[in-house]
């Protein structure tokens, strides 16, 4: 139990849309998170993932069904500091998230809402800045850095607050190919090196690959459960859901079906160099 | 183009000024522009203009760039001394017709237009020698024993800050769709006042409803960060006084006192 920091049950949210109408966001969604896994969430948009994710700190409450965090509930409003201090987040827009206009004063602004003593913060920001690798752009003002350093600053401010869990809500969305690969590797670094819990939201399933686990979602529901190579090799039932597999795993497939001799778990590029050179 | 505007007019450095403590420097600052108007006589105009040149010296400001503070509001300067210059009775100078300059007019202006002077170069050493965000801070923190009045010290500083983070955003954002609409013909350059201001409705339209989508998502992600109002916030940054600061404040005091006293001995 104790390696559990969220665990769903049957999480229902519903919210009137503009004509009174009550859209089911999520239904019934049942998920475990553990302690040290890197999860991704895809689906197509509204699909219900950026909802779930808002429920893992609170920023959203269950219509039904239950969310606990590291065993408390998030309905019950007197734990949701707690909640938030656990489950850290990262959103889309780099630019909508910083608060402040020096780069070290932003990554402070957590431990500074948490309370903490002044020379602990100084502590906190130091090790959140070289977590990212963004040290050297302390003193810097957010609005002249690139979009892929604006999120790795976003991530230092979550990580000042020394959450069990991370959750990134699309943060590559918005960002340059340069951009998306910095910001993955930081959190993969994260994942690998410091043991951070990691929930990846995403529309890009290049990036999935780098999961331990895939939680695939259609209308407010899990359809698929896997490693990424249990989901992603399924091409036809990926491209079905109106999602796009990796560039690799879709040629492998193609090849496949033209009678090439390839295994069915090819879903990165180097995977498919490395067949496609075996095979000949 | 829009985004070259640097905010504020911080003069990065590390003089005597740039060192104080923003809370001195604001008092301060209060206290010089008060003791301004306590000067009556021509050795109380030449006290305080040694004092200001002090302080100006102090900044080590390049005196080029202090003058510049004068320049948008030289308009009013004028203006004061050619009120003053017509409207003051004593000896005439000058007359036509029933306008008329007198000598204790002429005198009067001068004062006045250099007391303005005064009080300009005074205001702007201090935002000369303190960056937006330490003089956030400072207002902050000078506030904040007014809180129990209701004085909301903490919410205007964090208005402040956030104003300071988003300005040169929504600049970007405001050249952004100023080229988008000149792409497809739109004319912000040309026209008169009426015409020009119209046809900025565009551009306003989308830049508003851009502001508050941004406010909305920026009060999500402040609160996923825990963010729940001024009480028990603590700072990264803390000020502190150090003994310049007493220094800078005693001086300041001397010179209102001094000035008081020429004031009323009539020196």
């Amino acid at each position: 139990m104790d390696d559990i920091i969220i665990q769903t049950k049957d999480l229902c949210h519903l919210y009137p849309n503009g004509d009174g109408e009550l859209i089911r966001a999520l239904d019934k969604v049942s998920v475990t998170i553990r302690r040290g896994e890197f999860v991704a969430i895809i689906g197509t948009n509204g699909s219900g993932k950026s909802t779930l994710a808002k429920h893992f700190n609170a920023l959203l409450l269950p219509s039904a069904g239950q969310c606990l965090v590291d065993g408390l509930p998030v309905s019950d409003t007197g734990d949701m500091w707690a909640i938030r201090q656990k489950v850290g987040m990262v959103f889309q827009n780099p630019d909508n998230q910083i608060v402040a206009a020096v780069v070290e004063e932003d990554v402070a602004f957590g431990p500074e809402n948490l309370g903490v003593p002044p020379l602990e913060i100084r502590r906190r920001v130091d090790d959140a800045l070289a977590a990212v690798d963004m040290t050297d752009y302390r003193l810097h003002a957010p609005h002249l850095l690139s979009g892929g350093q604006k999120q790795r600053i976003a991530i230092a401010g979550v990580l000042a607050i020394r959450p069990d869990c991370l959750v990134l809500d699309e943060p590559t969305a918005m960002l340059d190919p340069l951009g998306r690969e910095e910001v993955l590797s930081t959190v993969s670094r994260l994942n690998k090196e410091q043991g951070m819990t990691v929930v990846y939201i995403t529309h890009f399933m290049e990036e999935a690959v780098f999961a331990d686990r895939v939680l695939v979602m259609d209308k407010g529901r899990i359809i698929r459960e896997g490693t990424p190579k249990e989901i992603f090799s399924c091409v036809e039932e990926i491209a079905a859901l109106g999602l796009e597999a990796p560039l690799a795993a879709e040629v492998a497939w193609h090849l496949r079906n033209r009678g090439l001799d390839l295994p069915a778990d090819i879903i990165t590029d180097e995977e498919l160099a490395l067949a496609l050179c075996q095979s000949n | 183009m829009l985004t070259d505007i640097t905010l504020g007019q911080y003069y990065p450095g590390d003089s005597f000024l740039h060192k104080l403590d923003p809370r001195t420097k604001i008092v301060a600052t209060l206290i010089f522009i008060c003791s301004i108007f306590l000067a009556s006589t021509y050795v109380a105009y030449g006290v305080l203009f040694l004092s200001v040149l002090l302080a100006v010296g102090l900044s080590r400001l390049p005196a080029k760039l202090v003058a510049r503070s004068v320049k948008p509001l030289w308009v009013i300067v004028v203006l004061t001394f050619v009120i003053h210059a017509f409207s003051t009775p004593g000896a005439a100078l000058f007359e036509w017709k029933f306008i008329s300059i007198t000598d204790a007019g002429v005198q009067q202006g001068v004062l006045m237009s250099l007391r303005l002077v005064f009080l300009i170069v005074v205001s702007s050493l201090l935002t000369y020698t303190t960056s937006p965000i330490v003089l956030t801070d400072g207002i902050e923190s000078l506030l904040n024993p007014l809180r129990r009045f209701g004085v909301p010290a903490h919410e205007l500083a964090m208005m402040m800050t956030i104003a300071l983070r988003f300005i040169p955003t929504l600049l970007e954002e405001t050249d952004r769709i100023m080229k988008a609409q000149v792409a497809r013909g739109a004319d912000f350059s040309s026209g008169h006042l009426l015409k020009r201001a119209k046809n900025l409705l565009p551009l306003l339209v989308p830049l508003f409803i851009s502001a508050f989508r941004r406010a909305d998502e920026l009060a999500v992600a402040m609160e996923a960060r825990c963010y729940r109002g001024g009480e028990n916030r603590t700072r990264l940054h803390q000020l502190a006084y150090a003994p310049r600061d007493g220094v800078a404040l005693g001086g300041v005091l001397a010179l209102t006192l001094a000035l008081a006293w020429m004031r009323w001995s009539g020196l």
